[in-house]
């Protein structure tokens, strides 16, 4: 979905407390809501916009936008890497797992691409879903030391792809930070198709910004044309692609991970974050937003459809 | 590395029979059946679970496999019939540890092949004429366990052939192209150790249940890769669209994709079809069988689910949550919860993900679901709680194992029960 949306965060403001104590966050009337937003005009980004230019609604209430920030606000990512053996594919007939190959290699490179304030958390999912390395800075200095990649298996073949989203689509984003999900799955496997669809439901109300990087589709070696897709794996890659969407983000066809996380934090740096006072409306509960850009007549606003007011 | 399973498996032996490193001591076929049949069954088992090298445990059951006749004859003559047990329990015990070292090991060093030692000492045992007895049924149930557990693993580690119809049961049931891939034993045909089974203990209800299990299995599955084994209504409904009309013309990569597609999609249909009708059979067997009722109405409820009639699930899941089987109550309140989900009744279906965690804490199928509908809603005590859920089923080492994991395996999960029967039954 083009309309597809991005990151909002809620910055609870008292007027004498600082930000930082989540828990104390949204106590004030005052509250303080972060919408992180792209504006595309084509395929280009829209730059130089100001407060001015954007039109909020906060169910169905206009807001003032008081501030634009790009960039400043640190990044927290979540990599998560399908480890499944229908990944071995992609790293080669003697690499063994993928998960391991792109876990360790990878990771690495992506790390490097972090800036300074930024962190970044690893989980791989086959059977089990096992977190390699916990939410923390990169550290230049020192060797990326990952945790054990899982190359074993349960009696079952239940990939975990699920649960893995899941816990990184739920997990709370600190009210100073943005939190970025990255999937590298092949879209392929026996995921259960009604799990699938409660990820779809948990990403439209998830706080975090979903990307996802799904292996492309065989391509007919005559016509260069990509082959038809099972409707196993179109369903999979559906329901991934409706869940980036829905959280702001996009699903990219292409096996390339640090390429495409390269261009994804080039745009991910671009995105403008608005700032408002929520007013007119209660605090709690869900809200939903909707952004505009009335001077861009025609260009494709990506923000997300609401947030949890507490 | 699937066509060297399948080269290996057709040539009906071991890629690794001789492969016994050189730098340690292969146990001792011998060894190990004297142990246990003095009953020191701790010593057997410590030795299985040192064995860090699938290698050495197929070269064990090799050797087991060409040993246990004349250990069965070295004994009193008096004691064959049970020296051909001892060998019999020794040779499911081995092929349990060649389970594990398939699933819980590194599967993608280590190929294996089939059991040889378990159906050569069942074929010993079933030429002891003698009435039935308790000993021997024993043995039965935890060769049923055994079989089912060993090909739930094959189907993990072997390829795409053996994802479908669902080896767990094709292999026992006698599904052709999987025979022909495995020169494991089946449960029914010549030698079928399930239909030799049911000809000793014709009433036994695991056995019955173990039959009307692999129908569903095969019936209700897809048999064709990229399937879909629980599906959606739009997922049904592309489904039907495919199948309705011939795949396009277009040649080369895509006619043959759109062909597999088709024949997947018709496939897909025809089990969909069977869902109901195999409800049915489960329905007589609970009838006919109230020792069986939990566990049918279990069945019948997933089915029914599956087959887009929730409401038609939740009378009898309502009967299989009152069952003692903490197995069998969690299947049932799981099941609820998901009837209650596509029905649309999320405090019912939170309700029921609830109770089912209590049975099994933590347990990932119904943590996952629950933390999904806790999201969702419009509490924010609820959505902080959803996330403390699947945190919890993350926990590296689980409370317990989950049972829909299990649920396609029938008496595999019974397989420590079964074998302490069987080896009470032998110290008597």
């Amino acid at each position: 979905m083009r309309s597809a949306l991005a990151v909002v965060m809620l910055i609870g403001c008292t007027i004498s407390a600082s930000v930082g104590d989540q828990g104390q966050i949204f106590r004030s009337n005052a509250q303080s809501v972060l919408v992180d937003v792209s504006v595309q005009r084509g395929r280009s980004l829209v730059h130089g916009l100001s407060a001015a230019d954007f039109e909020i609604t906060d169910n169905g209430v206009t807001q003032r936008v008081e501030s634009v920030a790009a960039g400043e606000i640190p990044l927290d990512l979540s990599l998560i890497v399908d480890a499944t053996w229908y990944s071995q594919g992609l790293a080669g007939a003697d690499m063994g797992p993928a998960g391991t190959h792109i876990l360790h290699g990878n990771a690495r490179q992506i790390a490097g691409l972090l800036g300074a304030g930024d962190r970044f958390e690893v989980a791989s999912y086959a059977a089990a879903v096992v977190q390699a390395r916990a939410m923390s800075p990169p550290d230049p200095n020192s060797e990326l030391s990952l945790g054990a990649v899982p190359t074993t298996y349960s009696l079952d073949r239940r990939y975990r792809i699920t649960q893995a989203l899941g816990m990184a689509l739920m997990a709370p984003v600190a009210s100073d930070r943005r939190h970025v999900v990255l999937l590298f799955a092949t879209g392929r496997g026996e995921p259960e198709l009604p799990s699938l669809e409660h990820i779809v439901r948990i990403a439209t109300r998830a706080d975090a910004l979903l990307y996802a990087v799904l292996t492309p589709e065989l391509q007919d070696a005559r016509t260069h044309q990509p082959a038809p897709l099972f409707p196993s794996q179109a369903f999979i890659r559906d329901a991934v692609t409706r869940a980036a969407e829905s959280t702001g983000g996009k699903a990219f066809l292409t096996g390339e991970i640090v390429g495409a996380f390269r261009d994804i934090l080039k745009e991910f740096r671009q995105r403008y974050v608005l700032r408002y006072s929520l007013r007119d409306t209660p605090t709690e509960g869900w809200h939903d937003i909707v952004v505009t850009v009335p001077s861009c007549p025609g260009c494709t606003i990506h923000a997300r459809r609401g947030y949890m007011g507490r | 590395m699937v066509w060297q399973w399948s080269v290996a498996i057709l040539a009906g032996g071991s890629i690794l029979a001789s492969a016994v490193p050189p730098h340690v001591v292969p146990l001792d076929a011998v060894l190990l059946l004297d142990q246990y049949e003095r009953g020191d069954y701790a010593a057997v088992a410590r030795d299985l679970a040192s064995v860090d090298d699938l290698r050495l445990l197929d070269h064990l059951d090799s050797e087991l496999a060409k040993r246990s006749k004349g250990w069965i004859a070295a004994g009193n003559p008096s004691q064959t019939r049970r020296r051909a047990f001892v060998a019999g329990a020794v040779a499911l015990e081995v092929t349990h540890a060649l389970v594990d070292g398939q699933t819980s090991r590194d599967g993608w060093t280590h190929d294996s092949a089939n059991p040889e030692a378990l159906p050569r000492v069942a074929r010993l045992i079933a030429n002891e004429v003698s009435p039935p007895d308790d000993l021997e049924h024993d043995w039965t149930l935890a060769q049923l366990a055994s079989w089912e557990e060993w090909n739930a693993a094959v189907r993990l580690t072997a390829g795409d052939q053996w994802i479908t119809p669902e080896p767990v049961w094709a292999v026992l049931l006698g599904e052709p192209t999987l025979m022909q891939l495995s020169r494991t034993q089946t449960a029914f045909g010549q030698g079928g150790y399930l239909q030799e089974a049911l000809a000793r203990f014709p009433g036994d209800e695991r056995l019955l249940l173990a039959r009307e299990e692999g129908r569903e299995s095969i019936e209700t599955r897809c048999p064709i890769e990229f399937c879909f084994d629980e599906m959606t209504p739009a997922t049904l409904d592309q489904l039907r669209r495919r199948a309705k009309s011939a795949p396009p013309e277009t040649g080369g990569l895509a006619q043959m994709m759109n062909t597999r597609i088709h024949a997947m999609a018709v496939a897909n249909l025809e089990a969909f079809d069977r869902l109901l009708p195999a409800a049915s059979r489960f329905a007589a067997l609970a009838n006919a069988h109230p020792g069986l009722r939990a566990e049918a109405n279990v069945h019948i409820g997933y089915l029914a689910i599956r087959a887009e009639r929730p409401e038609m699930a939740l009378r009898p899941l309502a009967d299989a949550v009152v069952s003692d089987d903490p197995h069998v109550r969690y299947l049932a309140e799981y099941f609820t919860g998901r009837a209650f989900d596509a029905l649309g009744r999320r405090p019912d279906a939170i309700a029921a993900f609830r109770r089912a965690l209590v049975v099994v804490p933590d347990a990932p199928s119904a943590a996952m679901l629950l933390a999904a509908q806790l999201f969702v809603g419009d509490d924010s005590t609820e959505r902080t709680e959803a996330y403390a859920v699947l945190q919890a089923a993350q926990a590296a080492v689980p409370r317990a194992a989950d049972p829909w994991d299990r649920y396609w395996y029938g008496d595999a999960r019974l397989w420590p029960v079964y074998m302490e029967h069987l080896r009470q039954a032998l110290r008597q």
